[in-house]
C-alpha cells in the first residue's frame, strides 16, 4: 500500500513539474517580471560635435501612457541629408520586447494606452534602455509630415509606453 | 560677487511649448545684472524646451562668461 502511495505522488509530482515549468518559462518569457526593477541605463552622446550641424527639425515632450515616461523626442538632420531620433532626458519602465517607432499623431490608437487596430508606423529599433540619451538612425525614405509622432511601443503586449507629438521646430 | 538666477518654473524658453517670451525676460534681466558688473549663472533646472532664440541667447551669455547650470540634454546638444 505504502508503494502504491508513493509511486502515485512520484508520478504526480513528474506530471506537476512536467506541466507547470514549460508554463512558467513562458510566464517569465512573456512578462519579463525581473525587468520591472532592473532598469537599463545608456548614455549615447548626439553623434554630431557642434549644434550648426545637425539641424533639428522636428521635436516633442513625452508623454506617458500605460508606464510613466518622460523626456524629449528630437528628430536631427545631417548636412548630407541623413535624418535620426533623439531621445534626451528620457526615462520609462523597463519592459518586454519594447520598440521606438514613428507613428501618425492622428492615429486613434495614440488615444488609447493598448493598441487594438492596426497600428501604421515606421519602426525605428529595439529600445537601447528604459533611461537616457539614445540615437536611432531613421529610414531615408520616411515622411516625416506623415509619420509625426514617436512612440515607445512594447510589441508582445501591444502597449503603448509613452508618445511624443512632434512639433516642428 | 555672483547672482544665480533660477528659470526652473518655466517649461521652456520661448517657441512652440511657452508663449510667455520668457526669451526677452531674460535677456533683459541678464543685462541688468551684467551691467552691474555681478558674474552670473543661470540654473536651467527644469527648462525642458529651448528654441533657435533661446539658443541664441545662451551663446551669447556663454560669451559673456556666464555659467550655465544643470541644462537639460536637450539644451546641452543645441548649445554646444
Amino acid at each position: 500500500m505504502k508503494e502504491y502511495t508513493g509511486s502515485w505522488f512520484s508520478r504526480r509530482k513528474w506530471i506537476l513539474v512536467g506541466v507547470g515549468l514549460p508554463i512558467l518559462v513562458a510566464g517569465w518569457w512573456a512578462f519579463r517580471p525581473e525587468k520591472f526593477w532592473i532598469n537599463q541605463v545608456v548614455n549615447e552622446p548626439a553623434p554630431f560635435a557642434s549644434s550648426t550641424d545637425p539641424q533639428p527639425l522636428y521635436t516633442g515632450r513625452l508623454e506617458g501612457k500605460v508606464h510613466q515616461t518622460s523626456g524629449r523626442a528630437t528628430i536631427y538632420q545631417t548636412s548630407d541629408g541623413e535624418q535620426y531620433l533623439r531621445l534626451t532626458d528620457f526615462t520609462t519602465s523597463n519592459g518586454p520586447d519594447v520598440h521606438v517607432l514613428l507613428a501618425r499623431s492622428d492615429d486613434e490608437n495614440l488615444g488609447q494606452e493598448i493598441v487594438k487596430s492596426q497600428l501604421d508606423s515606421v519602426e525605428l529599433g529595439s529600445l537601447k534602455g528604459n533611461q537616457g540619451d539614445q540615437n536611432y538612425d531613421l529610414p531615408a525614405s520616411v515622411d516625416l509630415q506623415k509619420y509625426n509622432a514617436a512612440i515607445i511601443y512594447c510589441e508582445r503586449f501591444h502597449a503603448i509606453f509613452g508618445v511624443a507629438r512632434l512639433e516642428r521646430f | 560677487m555672483s547672482d544665480s538666477t533660477r528659470y526652473s518654473g518655466w517649461r521652456g524658453l520661448s517657441g512652440s511649448e511657452d508663449k510667455s517670451g520668457c526669451v526677452a525676460e531674460l535677456r533683459q534681466s541678464c543685462e541688468e545684472v551684467l551691467f552691474r558688473g555681478i558674474a552670473l549663472a543661470l540654473d536651467l533646472a527644469g527648462v525642458s524646451f529651448i528654441d533657435r532664440d533661446g539658443i541664441a541667447l545662451l551663446h551669447a551669455q556663454q560669451d559673456r562668461d556666464v555659467v550655465l547650470r544643470n541644462a537639460s540634454s536637450f539644451i546641452d546638444d543645441l548649445r554646444r
